[in-house]
């Protein structure tokens, strides 16, 4: 600490982190005295302390500062990593994000987990989550990102798991776990290979040395497998494709979990990953090509499978995916203030469409089937309005924020001059309008076709609701295009700490009235097909069975690789080491036990014989000793 | 005088105990077993932060061998790990074992003295004999206090273990004979060998063979795959404190022994194997690991995990990096607090319902949360989690051995897979016996009292401990491996 304004940074953001660790370690055991409210509220709380700790950061720190609490892994003199902090407006910004959408889900959750038996623990996962996703965005070194990496993994795997007496949710836990630690390993690869190439894991001493250039071939060669293993584990955490699988399932976890873990802060680590490393990942063009391409490939692949979903939260949940892919899309093409708009922006109006669907959810007495839905916009009208902004943001329509953010990622494709990945962009832009606009119909108009006795949530669940709408109208803001006579804060926020690949000159009034106009189909064709919806299947013909079964992945999967691993681990079981080691063993013992038993036979007690075997002997031995002796 | 009276405790406190506790009224024995294993770790424990210790006392001076003990940190931290699992152990069996209680406690403070002779001899003669004189006191208590088929088990055992060490035996006799003829002089002090074989070398031709008799003898006792099934049977069926030493020492002494000798005394050697043997840990790791998952047992899960994990550590000592030693050595601690934890807690259930069956369990999340919690960090130490101490030994095995020039990082990458399959069996496991609804056997679970507390809270401390500041066992084990690493040949370095 050198100074007096480096320690207040270090006590600000020493709160920030561990007020709600100790969080975690309070409300499993003080929930029973203190009650739900009064745990649910401290719990909150804490996190808004958390929040402004960072909001004070965020006015107060001057493009960068990096702060050493502890050394964590040392060896000798040379020490691997600390407990440290590198706060800058990529970190500060998506702290933000993350402490102040955690504390609005702390508050709704006391409504949503109310009566729950789990409620204490409930909160301290939560808490403990926040903790984890700090020490992911504000260490200054791999090891401490992977800490926090691992943590929020495993916080997901709690919560996904809450209800865990459903072997289901159980199950959908463990898949999401696993599956990330498929990205983990590609990321502790990734850290081995750039600790042989560079000799740190240090982030701003990693992307010096890259920056001064000069590196050998075997130094490049090294950073190439180093970026597609953080590639491997970016995919893995943001649930990009082929390791998307978990995010569908981990909808088993309670609703504001979704919302928080699932849609709003967790999944975007992998976006934050690889803006963090930008530096690094320029040295190998193509691995940003592969980026693009994958982000592409699955914000289209995950909307056409998200058309077809009748439950609420898989529907939110292929939507999550297929906007994960869209800021891929803008990383890989060098556009990261574009990927980073996206992300703010998704992460209020994507938890502001999770928790409107809790509310329903909450409202339906746990029913998650659209099809059982329906004409709740007059039973629900809080939750029915505020969706309705989330829809319209999520759907593009101007001036809300998903509209301008999405419409920077697609401005960029276009000027990045991929036309592939631009008419991926348009159909994925297009497909989101309508399942979008068919789950708004199904869930809020036409009939009712449910016997449930509908009731709208809470004030402390319906408050949040509001404050999550305001801002998915307006976060627009905070990079609206010069063009329209914006001020694009964010990009001159992070100045020149990300390279920006196209730069945006004017706007194109009629690319603009096109993506609005793409808009206005998708909801206008949600409308026409849903205005009236009366239940049943939507979608009969067997030749959508391929969208239904989901491309038919999780069974692909299964068949490729847990079964062989599965087969693989009986056969070195049963055939290696049961068959061929403990049998030549058992065989080993056997030749002995017969070898002895021969020889038992000479023990027969005759002394005649035993004087027969010494002499025998005793010749042999003459023998030998004279013929080594001529 | 003061080094020899502290070295002279630590070899006769538990002999000595073992001595009382066959004496003592049955009584109360547990009581007083405890008490003196409390006596052995508060013993070892005051040594914390000293200074190397010495003794050497002459034993038979015309063959040049002497009883010479020798503390430094390498041999510190698993005698003091050992004296603290075994005071665990001791209280444990309190109240677990009531069958031939005496019995069990005398030779439970048996295992104990020879382990700890075991890691303090320097005298390489010495060193055979407690390594051979570990396995009679566990034969015993495998064998008296074992499940069913616990005479296969413990018969599997000794012979395997017996037989490995007697190659040792050969290997040791022809560098005492090597040394005798090029020198004139007796001896198997450990230091003056490797000092006079740095300086002159034996012909290759004649070391790989030594090397490798040394390396049988430690690979058996680790185990190394393909020389580990014995290890599961004996764990199966081994009493809970037979299964925690176990895991926890027994086992690394094959690791300490590669650490202490092997690898010093042969170094040539050593770069020379390297990639086999490299390669051997990974298989252990990857099939350790996946045969771990198809276990219907779940002490024969953990066993195969152990197998897993231990491989971590050989691939960090035989890859011959500083960074993977440290690894290797944490791990070895790690590895005997986490697996020690998990053996207790399957221990715990296993006295109440009598059946290791994972699938007759399940919901114990609602019969025995504190118990879940407790298995759950311990799971997950196990499974190398950040925060924890499992991640940063098998961290510094990795990135140490895939810094490595005497190994194909593509080996390393095939044993990093193993954090993907480590999570697949832990979890498989705790989903079975802890989630879902109450099955038959977990209906009668009752949770943990005050004594579990006060049995695994030590445990999953250090596990936080070690997880969240390394340093304070790391900076000791650094000093050790920096010091044998600067007496290595220039290559390795």
């Amino acid at each position: 600490m050198t100074n007096d304004i480096d320690s207040i940074f270090a006590v600000l953001s020493g709160v920030a982190v561990l007020l709600p660790l100790l969080g975690a370690g309070l409300w499993f055991w003080l929930c029973p005295r203190l009650g739900e409210k009064l745990t649910g509220y401290a719990a909150s709380s804490f996190l808004g302390i958390s929040f402004l700790c960072t909001l004070i950061l965020f006015f107060k720190v001057d493009s960068f500062v990096q702060l050493e609490f502890a050394r964590w892994i040392s060896v000798g003199p040379s020490n691997l990593a600390s407990f440290s902090v590198l706060l800058d407006p990529l970190s500060l910004a998506l702290g933000l994000v993350v402490t102040g959408v955690g504390a609005l889900i702390h508050i709704y959750s006391v409504g949503y987990m109310h009566g729950d038996p789990g409620f204490g623990r409930f909160f301290s996962y939560l808490n403990l989550f926040v903790v984890a996703m700090l020490i992911l965005i504000w260490s200054d070194n791999l090891l401490g990102i992977f800490l926090g990496w691992e943590g929020v993994g495993l916080c997901s795997y709690l919560l996904i798991s809450f209800w865990n007496k459903d072997l289901a949710n159980a199950q959908a836990g463990k898949k999401a776990f696993i599956v990330n630690r498929i990205g983990d390993f590609g990321f502790l690869i990734a850290m081995f290979c750039l600790y042989r190439a560079f000799g740190t894991l240090n982030i701003p001493e990693l992307l010096v040395l890259v920056r001064e250039g000069g590196l050998a071939d075997w130094q490049l060669e090294y950073s190439l497998w180093a970026c597609l293993g953080l590639v491997l584990g970016a995919a893995g955490k943001s649930a990009q494709i082929p390791l998307f699988v978990w995010l569908p399932d981990a909808m088993a976890g309670p609703t504001p979990v979704s919302a928080l873990i699932h849609a709003a802060t967790m999944v975007t680590a992998g976006v934050y990953l690889v803006c963090r490393l930008q530096g690094l990942f320029l040295l190998h063009p193509q691995v940003l090509e592969l980026v693009a391409y994958m982000g592409g490939a699955t914000a289209f692949f995950a909307a056409t499978i998200a058309i077809f979903q009748f439950d609420i939260k898989k529907v939110l949940a292929y939507s999550t995916i297929s906007q994960l892919g869209l800021m891929f899309l803008a990383v890989g093409l060098n556009a990261p203030v574009a990927a980073y708009f996206h992300l703010i922006t998704h992460a209020f109006f994507k938890a502001l469409l999770f928790l409107g669907a809790g509310s329903v959810i909450h409202g339906m007495h746990h029913e998650q089937d659209m099809r059982k839905m329906g004409g709740l916009r007059k039973k629900m009208p809080l939750s029915f309005w505020t969706m309705t902004i989330g829809v319209l943001a999520i759907a593009g329509i101007p001036p809300l924020s998903g509209f301008v953010s999405k419409d920077e990622i697609l401005l960029m494709t276009k000027l990045a001059d991929r036309p592939w990945l631009y008419g991926l962009g348009l159909a994925t832009a297009l497909m989101t309008a309508f399942y979008m606009g068919r789950l708004w119909f199904m869930t809020f108009f036409g009939r009712t076709r449910s016997d449930h006795e509908v009731h709208e949530s809470p004030a402390n669940m319906t408050a949040v609701l509001v404050v999550l709408a305001s801002l998915s109208a307006v976060a627009g803001v905070i990079n609206w295009p010069r063009a329209w006579g914006g001020s694009e804060w964010l990009s001159s926020y992070f100045g020149d700490l990300v390279y920006q690949g196209s730069v945006d000159s004017q706007v194109s009034w009629g690319s603009l009235l096109m993506k609005v106009g793409i808009a206005v189909a998708g909801l206008g064709l949600a409308w026409w097909k849903y205005r009236a919806f009366v239940g049943g299947d939507d979608f009969r013909s067997s030749s959508f069975r391929l969208f239904k079964g989901k491309y038919f992945i999780d069974e692909i999967y299964d068949f490729l690789f847990v079964r062989n691993l599965r087969r693989a681990g009986e056969l070195c079981w049963r055939v290696v080491d049961q068959g061929m080691i403990d049998g030549s063993l058992h065989l080993l013992g056997r030749l002995a036990n017969s070898v002895a038993l021969r020889f038992k036979r000479l023990q027969t007690g005759v002394l005649q014989a035993y004087v027969l075997w010494v002499w025998i002997g005793i010749i042999v031995l003459l023998f030998g000793a004279w013929s080594l002796g001529s | 005088m003061a080094d020899s009276i502290f070295l002279l405790g630590l070899c006769l406190i538990p002999a000595l105990s073992s001595v009382i506790t066959a004496l003592a009224p049955v009584r109360g024995i547990g009581k007083i077993s405890t008490v003196l294993s409390g006596v052995l770790f508060v013993w070892a424990l005051s040594h914390w932060g000293g200074a190397d210790r010495y003794f050497s006392f002459p034993w038979f001076e015309a063959l040049g061998l002497r009883y010479s003990l020798h503390l430094d940190s390498y041999s510190y931290l698993l005698i003091l790990l050992s004296s603290l699992l075994g005071l665990l152990c001791s209280f444990y069996a309190s109240w677990a074992v009531k069958d031939k209680a005496k019995a069990y406690h005398s030779l439970f403070h048996a295992l104990q003295a020879s382990i700890i002779a075991c890691l303090l001899a320097e005298d390489l003669l010495f060193f055979y004999v407690f390594f051979e004189a570990m396995l009679i006191p566990m034969f015993f208590l495998i064998g008296i206090w074992g499940g069913k088929n616990r005479l296969y088990a413990t018969m599997k055992f000794f012979l395997y273990t017996f037989a490995g060490s007697l190659f040792m035996l050969i290997g040791l006799l022809s560098l005492y004979v090597i040394y005798y003829q090029q020198t004139g002089e007796w001896t198997a002090s450990f230091p003056v060998l490797r000092d006079y074989f740095s300086q002159f070398p034996i012909a290759f031709s004649t070391e790989k063979w030594i090397f490798l008799s040394f390396v049988l003898a430690f690979a058996i006792k680790v185990p190394l795959f393909p020389f580990h099934t014995w290890l599961p049977d004996a764990h199966t069926e081994a009493p809970t404190a037979g299964s925690v030493i176990l895991a926890g020492i027994l086992l690394k002494i094959g690791t300490y022994g590669l650490m202490r000798f092997a690898l010093p005394l042969f170094p040539e050697s050593a770069m020379a194997f390297a990639t086999p043997l490299c390669v051997l840990s990974v298989l252990g790791i990857v099939v350790g690991a996946i045969v771990a998952w198809r276990q219907v047992d779940m002490k024969r899960l953990i066993a195969y995990s152990s197998v897993s994990h231990l491989g971590f550590v050989t691939l960090g000592i035989f890859s011959m990096t500083e960074i993977g030693w440290n690894g290797a050595y944490l791990q070895m601690l790690s590895h005997g607090i986490t697996t020690g934890a998990l053996f207790f807690l399957v221990g715990f259930i296993y006295d109440q319902r009598h059946s290791r069956e994972i699938e007759a369990y399940g919901g114990l999340a609602h019969k025995a949360p504190i118990f879940v919690v407790f298995f759950v960090v311990s799971s997950l130490s196990s499974v190398g989690l950040p925060g924890l101490n499992g991640f940063v030994g098998e961290f510094l095995i990795l990135l140490g051995s895939f810094q490595s020039v005497l190994v194909d990082p593509f080996w390393v990458v095939v044993a990093t897979t193993g954090v993907i399959l480590s999570a697949i069996y832990t979890l498989h496991l705790i989903q079975k016996i802890c989630y879902g609804e109450v099955k038959r056997e977990a209906v009668g679970v009752v949770d943990f009292g005050r004594r579990e507390w006060l049995l695994y809270s030590p445990l999953v401390l250090l596990m936080f401990s070690i997880g969240l500041y390394p340093s304070w066992v790391m900076d000791s084990i650094y000093e050790t491996t920096s010091l044998i690493f600067s007496m290595m040949p220039e290559a390795v370095r």
